[in-house]
């Protein structure tokens, strides 16, 4: 995107709004006029030719320019106190420069850096406590007494990049004396509004006037008034509105110029569009405000929205974007939970996470040339073919990808992956739900299981594994699992026993999760019994029917939000794997149980009936057309689980921006 | 009368030397003037980096080799840029701040990287407050760093141009230098995305 051509069309298109605005002025004085005229007034008397009176015209005309022109004076002055007086009347609260509030000494931070990359003094910074949807204001009528206030909702959901985004977009309206201009635009309209005001009221006392005759003609030019006031009032908001919405894309491009990426704005515009507090703001005089904010403060209707809809500022910042990454981003935060520590690079400025840990935030998400971390949001797009084709087979790629992904691992967690001391423990833990009501049971458990320093070493291994991403799992698992086999018989076979336990906890049990457990399992069992390991058995596909639909059932299940799509998805993957044979879509209760016992049984399948489930689990996963990285995960572990390993289909993106 | 057409194409061309001349120091003194932004915020950078270490050192027992490499790399880049502050845009003397700057980053990576396996450090409540400091000039060195790079581009084009090309060698202006630090946000490995 070029930000500089966007920047200058962005300011062409506000000028014409504002001339056309001076226009629609001319054009309001010149139909009173033309009122007047039509009721008979302001014609010369037929004495001197009955032409058109345009002393009188014009004293009509002069009287609406003042009146105009006093009205809009008054309201401007009004506007004109200094951003801080704003900022005091939507009730917020200043953040000072000595603050050791941690979130606000980001914030503080966020806007010194944001004022040296625009090159504008640092103006004050205010925060709304009271306000939980993510907004923010730069109010003041010149840079140098300008304010910026953030809402609490911001602090709490956007991180360090989106925040930075958004103060830049804040920036850039301070810079491009937006404020301004906006406070001319309501001045303006205030003294269109006020001919309708004034026409009111002449109206009324030429109605109730004594003098009959002189009483009509008043309340006709009252009236007249009235109708142009208000006409001129609603068209005039319509073309502030756009005016305002012009502006808000001449600072997002702005914003993208002082920080340089636009993965930052973009992600908070998106976490604005998944969210249910949306950006919406309680103050009473949001709508002073209402053109200086990130988002539309108040909801009404399109006409007169303040800003271009969301999803076409995502849009226009990034061109790929896909609606459907919301979903995921208001799973991961509408619930956020406190983050481990704070300068984590998905925690939010007051110190929150995504509630599912690995789920990366929009801002992750980066442009594909910047190549972002991989997020359970990302789609792709994958073919049965291309999934099956890649089953046990690594190219060169594969193992530069494994060796960033080994790379991408925290220390702590490879090297207890490594030492046959901790290795049990990192297990138990990978065992643990990352949420839920499963993982109190199931710390629970382990605290039963184990004596005390034991289990505080996997609780810390748990809050570890949590911050992992998604894709790290199974490599970690692979690592561990090559440890295990140098432990004693007797130790592997009491960690699969409690392995197994953790597993079978009642409650919300992540399907992914049990899956990876269910895997270090079968590879364990494997080095167990190295006999039993024969990689493939003689089992038809035919006598595997229950196992199968149970497996592709849960998998669609899990892959689908609604019960359509997910039984859509069961038919296709059935039809993939067994064309001759119809199925019908049933999800089993104890899921659990089912599970085991289809993975058990398509073990014994041979490797070309396995395929055939691989390639109908891969058509169930990318039904929609895509794959989210935690479907892509539990592929590769259910495959695992079949004993055949799928590498990671993923590509490098070199980080070169 | 050719007298007068000859001092007056000799006034003209004396006069466009002039403003030739003058644009050029103009955008000399502006990619100076940038320079000393950047100056100000790595100024910062610096001295955050022995209260760091302090804070550090109580938990970092084992761990001398990685504090003593975050000194070392800090006091060379203090040198480098007390050094470069004295003619900025100079080719030498930006390379050798940007590298000074860029192995001061990395010995920072691997010191933060250290955080991780103790959790201790990590929670600190002052070790926070600093590596939120450190992030935060870091981002400032960052923009600095894009104004002077774009006050320099504007000079070496000013400067390069013809005619305005003969000025510039006659009156001996110097190419100037990006400065070209890594950034701190880039200094992992590189990640992975899918198809």
């Amino acid at each position: 995107m070029n930000f500089f051509a966007l920047q200058k069309q962005a300011r062409r298109a506000s000028r014409r709004m504002v001339v056309l605005f001076l226009l629609a002025v001319v054009a309001i004085i010149v139909a009173v006029d033309a009122i007047v005229v039509f009721f008979g007034y302001g014609k010369l008397p037929p004495a001197q030719g009955g032409g058109l009176d345009y002393q009188f015209l014009g004293m009509i005309s002069l009287g609406l320019l003042v009146l105009i022109g006093l009205a809009s004076l008054q309201r401007t002055l009004s506007l004109r106190a200094g951003g801080s007086a704003v900022a005091h009347s939507m009730g917020a609260t200043p953040v000072n420069p000595d603050t050791t509030n941690p979130a606000w000494r980001r914030l503080r931070n966020i806007i010194e850096e944001v004022a040296i990359a625009s090159g504008v003094p640092v103006p004050d910074v205010y925060v709304m406590e009271h306000e939980l949807g993510i907004n923010a204001f730069a109010a003041g009528y010149s840079p140098a007494d300008a304010a910026i206030c953030v809402t609490q909702g911001s602090l709490d959901k956007l991180t360090r990049d989106e925040l930075q985004g958004v103060i830049a977009h804040e920036f850039s309206h301070i810079l491009n004396g937006d404020m301004r201009l906006n406070i001319r635009l309501i001045g303006l309209l205030f003294g269109i509004l006020a001919i309708g005001i004034v026409g009111r009221s002449i109206m009324y006392s030429g109605a109730y006037s004594r003098s009959r005759r002189g009483g009509n003609g008043a309340a006709i030019i009252g009236l007249a008034l009235l109708l142009v006031g208000y006409i001129g009032f609603f068209f005039g908001r319509l073309i502030q509105a756009s005016v305002a919405r012009s502006r808000e894309s001449l600072a997002d491009a702005s914003a993208v110029q002082f920080t340089r990426q636009n993965a930052g704005i973009a992600g908070a515009l998106k976490k604005i569009a998944a969210l249910s507090e949306s950006s919406l703001l309680q103050a009473q005089n949001t709508d002073q405000v209402a053109h200086m904010l990130f988002g539309e403060g108040m909801a009404g209707f399109a006409m007169f929205a303040t800003h271009p809809p969301l999803l076409q500022r995502i849009k226009a910042l990034q061109p790929e974007f896909d609606p459907e990454e919301l979903k995921a981003i208001a799973k991961a935060w509408s619930e956020p939970v406190p983050a481990t520590h704070a300068d984590a690079p998905q925690a939010s400025l007051a110190g929150f996470a995504p509630a599912l840990a690995g789920v990366q935030s929009g801002a992750a998400t980066a442009t594909p040339a910047s190549g972002g971390a991989a997020a359970p949001g990302t789609r792709t797009r994958v073919s049965a073919e291309h999934v099956t084709q890649q089953v046990a087979s690594a190219t060169p790629d594969h193992f530069q990808l494994a060796q960033t992904l080994r790379k991408r691992l925290p220390q702590a967690l490879t090297s207890a992956a490594s030492d046959t001391q901790m290795v049990p423990w990192l297990l138990l833990a990978m065992a643990v739900a990352r949420t839920g009501d499963a993982r109190t049971v199931q710390t629970q458990l382990i605290a039963q299981m184990l004596n005390a320093p034991a289990a505080r070493k996997v609780n810390n291994f748990v809050g570890q594994l949590e911050k992992l991403d998604l894709q790290l799992r199974l490599p970690l698992a692979t690592l561990a699992i090559a440890t295990v086999r140098r432990l004693p018989r007797s130790r592997q076979e009491k960690l699969m026993e409690r392995i197994n336990t953790i597993m079978h906890v009642d409650g919300e049990v992540n399907m992914e999760e049990y899956c990876l457990s269910r895997m270090v399992q079968v590879q364990v069992l494997d080095a167990l019994k190295p006999p039993a390991a024969a990689k493939h058995g003689h089992k038809r596909l035919r006598q595997c029917q229950r196992e199968t639909r149970d497996l592709f059932a849960l998998v669609a299940h899990y892959g689908n939000d609604n019960e359509d799509c997910a039984q859509q998805a069961f038919a296709a993957a059935c039809a993939e794997a067994m064309p001759d044979i119809s199925l019908a879509y049933a999800v089993p209760d104890d899921w659990q149980q089912a599970l085991d016992n289809a993975l058990a049984q398509l073990d014994r399948l041979p490797p070309e009936s396995k395929e055939r489930i691989v390639r109908g689990l891969s058509c169930a996963i990318r039904f929609d057309g895509q794959v989210t990285v935690s479907e892509g995960e539990l592929l590769r572990v259910v495959c695992a689980a079949l004993h055949c390993p799928l590498p990671p289909f993923v590509r490098i993106a070199t980080a070169q921006a | 009368m050719t007298l007068i057409i000859l001092l007056i194409i000799i006034a003209a061309i004396v006069l466009y030397l002039i403003v030739v001349y003058n644009g050029l120091v103009t955008s000399r003194n502006g990619y100076k003037n940038a320079f000393a932004q950047i100056d100000v915020q790595l100024n910062r950078r610096h001295d955050l980096i022995p209260n760091l270490v302090e804070t550090a050192k109580g938990y970092l027992k084992h761990e001398r080799e990685t504090l003593e490499a975050v000194v070392q790399a800090r006091n060379a880049a203090v040198s480098g840029l007390s050094n470069a502050k004295g003619n900025p845009g100079n080719e030498d003397a930006m390379k050798d701040l940007a590298g000074k700057e860029n192995q001061l980053t990395q010995a920072l990576g691997r010191l933060f990287a250290l955080r991780e396996a103790y959790p201790d450090l990590k929670a600190n409540q002052n070790m926070m407050q600093l590596s939120e400091e450190l992030t935060s000039t870091e981002n400032r060195v960052a923009f600095a760093r894009q104004a002077f790079n774009d006050a320099v581009l504007t000079y070496n084009n000013k400067r390069e141009v013809f005619p305005n090309s003969f000025v510039a060698s006659m009156f001996h202006f110097q190419p100037a230098h990006m400065l070209e630090i890594e950034d701190p946000a880039k200094r992992e490995a590189p990640e992975v995305s899918f198809t």
